[in-house]
């Protein structure tokens, strides 16, 4: 299945074509479904998809997180913004939901960067993709989740799904096309 | 297919001859150039500004609607465009009367860049709202950075075809050869669609500046000192980070950080500038919510 949706709606969530058990996951959103369902977000840059599965309860849910931390600026008041907040309350609302949180899979996708020359040393504040997979990494390593795959860096967008009808994570990108990166069931 | 590989003597198309090839090439409606026009006048009232977008009925019906939108929160529906003007104010109107008037061909799916229908309007909304924030932050024009950013991107309309089925491998050479975009749309067409970007709207009579930000935005130094290159090229980073309206050509550019001291930010503040990009541009989908 092809996951890029060519009828989007303008707004984040599901628009026009998407079935009732689908859902498009837009920036700073945390969805999370009991029951079969297949959750996408499209376009990710230097944003994070965090997807975890309990296949047991048949509970999923995604976040699509944009910033490594919450800042002492920061005014939004979505946990979805930030992964030091995100993953935690990804991981609540899916136990609130009826999963069991030692069962839970876990994966992430996304953190691309701009190219850079060789000649062309960047600041590592710009680099908002790396350190954004390295705060998923270590978040999900705090929090105990079992990380079953990831696919992180590049600087090509992604489209990620992950659909419970055979637990797998796939990622398009236009120069690869697309390809599962692992299974959460 | 023609090869996504370099030709050092290949014969380089003008841009005319590619233009003439798009077919549907977008247009700006008469009423929106007399706007932009108008604008720069500082005798421009609001019956002016009013009869000019007056002249064109499928533009004016859009701008009642974007004016009425939940964005704006008007106390009252707006049925003139003269009411619209005297409660948004002339600026808001003009801005308004962009989107209004670029939004069909803005809308258009571009299949050779990968962008769903309403992508590119995302996107360009994104650089518009973007632009706009960031002129604020560096106290430049917030409206011209939001005429500026609406229009950064058409030359992909206009080159779409063009690139049609290409794009996997123009990534492919991009990534395996250290190239960014631009350079692999100079290879594959001899133009980037900056450049096109820019001929379209020097044909339409833009402001200077506004066609120089156009052709720049990638490339902002080329500019000379325009702040006007420099933050459509700060908004689109921020759209494509965010991935909002994000194409196949992905990340698949340079970023220009002399751009941020020259509109007063620091390196620093990047996350926050993020954070205050995607408030923007979720709050600014309010506008589109009407359009169908
Ligand atoms: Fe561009």
């Amino acid at each position: 299945m092809d996951v890029r949706q060519w009828n989007l709606s303008f707004g984040s969530q599901s628009g026009g074509g998407l079935s009732s058990h689908q859902f498009s996951v837009g920036l700073a959103e945390i969805r999370v479904v009991n029951g079969p369902t297949l959750l996408e977000c499209q376009g990710i840059g230097s944003c994070i998809a965090v997807i975890a599965y309990d296949a047991h309860a048949c509970v999923s849910g995604v976040a699509h997180i944009i910033l490594p931390k919450r800042l002492p600026s920061s005014s939004s008041d979505r946990p979805g913004t930030f992964m030091d907040t995100a993953v935690e309350y990804l991981l609540n609302e899916l136990v609130k939901a009826g999963a069991v949180a030692e069962r839970l899979k876990w994966a992430y996708a996304g953190g691309s960067d701009f190219v850079h020359l060789a000649s062309g040393a960047s600041l590592p504040a710009l680099e908002l993709g790396r350190r954004n997979s390295e705060a998923a990494k270590s978040e999900l390593s705090r929090l105990g989740a079992e990380v079953v795959g990831n696919d992180t860096g590049g600087t090509t967008g992604r489209d990620v799904s992950f659909c419970t009808a055979d637990g797998d994570v796939k990622v398009r990108t236009v120069h690869e096309g697309e390809k599962t990166i692992c299974n959460l069931q | 297919m023609q090869p996504a590989v370099s030709h050092g003597d290949r014969p380089r198309l003008p841009i005319q001859a590619i233009l003439r090839q798009t077919q549907d090439l977008p247009v700006l409606p008469g009423a929106i150039m007399r706007v932009i026009q108008l604008t720069g006048n500082s005798d421009a009232t609001s019956r002016a500004i009013a009869d000019a977008i007056g002249m064109d009925q499928a533009v004016t019906a859009k701008v009642l609607r974007l004016a009425n939108s939940s964005f704006y929160g008007l106390p009252r529906k707006v049925t003139s465009l003269q009411e619209a003007v005297i409660l948004l104010g002339f600026r808001t109107v003009r801005l308004i009367a962009m989107v209004a008037g670029t939004f069909t061909w803005m809308t258009r799916p571009l299949k050779g860049y990968d962008l769903p229908p309403r992508q590119l309007m995302r996107h360009s909304m994104g650089l518009a709202l973007g632009a706009q924030m960031i002129a604020r932050i560096g106290q430049f024009d917030p409206e011209e950075a939001f005429v500026a950013g609406l229009l950064a991107d058409i030359g992909k309309i206009a080159i779409d075809n063009c690139i049609d089925g290409k794009i996997s491998l123009m990534m492919q050479l991009g990534i395996k050869g250290g190239m960014t975009f631009e350079d692999v749309e100079r290879t594959v067409l001899g133009h980037t669609h900056s450049e096109i970007g820019a001929h379209m709207a020097e044909n339409w009579n833009l402001p200077q500046e506004i066609v120089e930000g156009i052709r720049w935005h990638h490339n902002p130094l080329g500019s000379g000192n325009s702040w006007l290159a420099h933050a459509i090229h700060l908004a689109d980073v921020l759209a494509m980070v965010t991935g909002y309206g994000l194409g196949g050509d992905g990340l698949q550019y340079q970023l220009c950080e002399e751009s941020l001291e020259i509109c007063r930010v620091s390196a620093e503040d990047f996350d926050g500038l993020v954070e205050q990009f995607v408030g923007a541009v979720l709050h600014g989908e309010a506008l589109l919510e009407g359009m169908g």
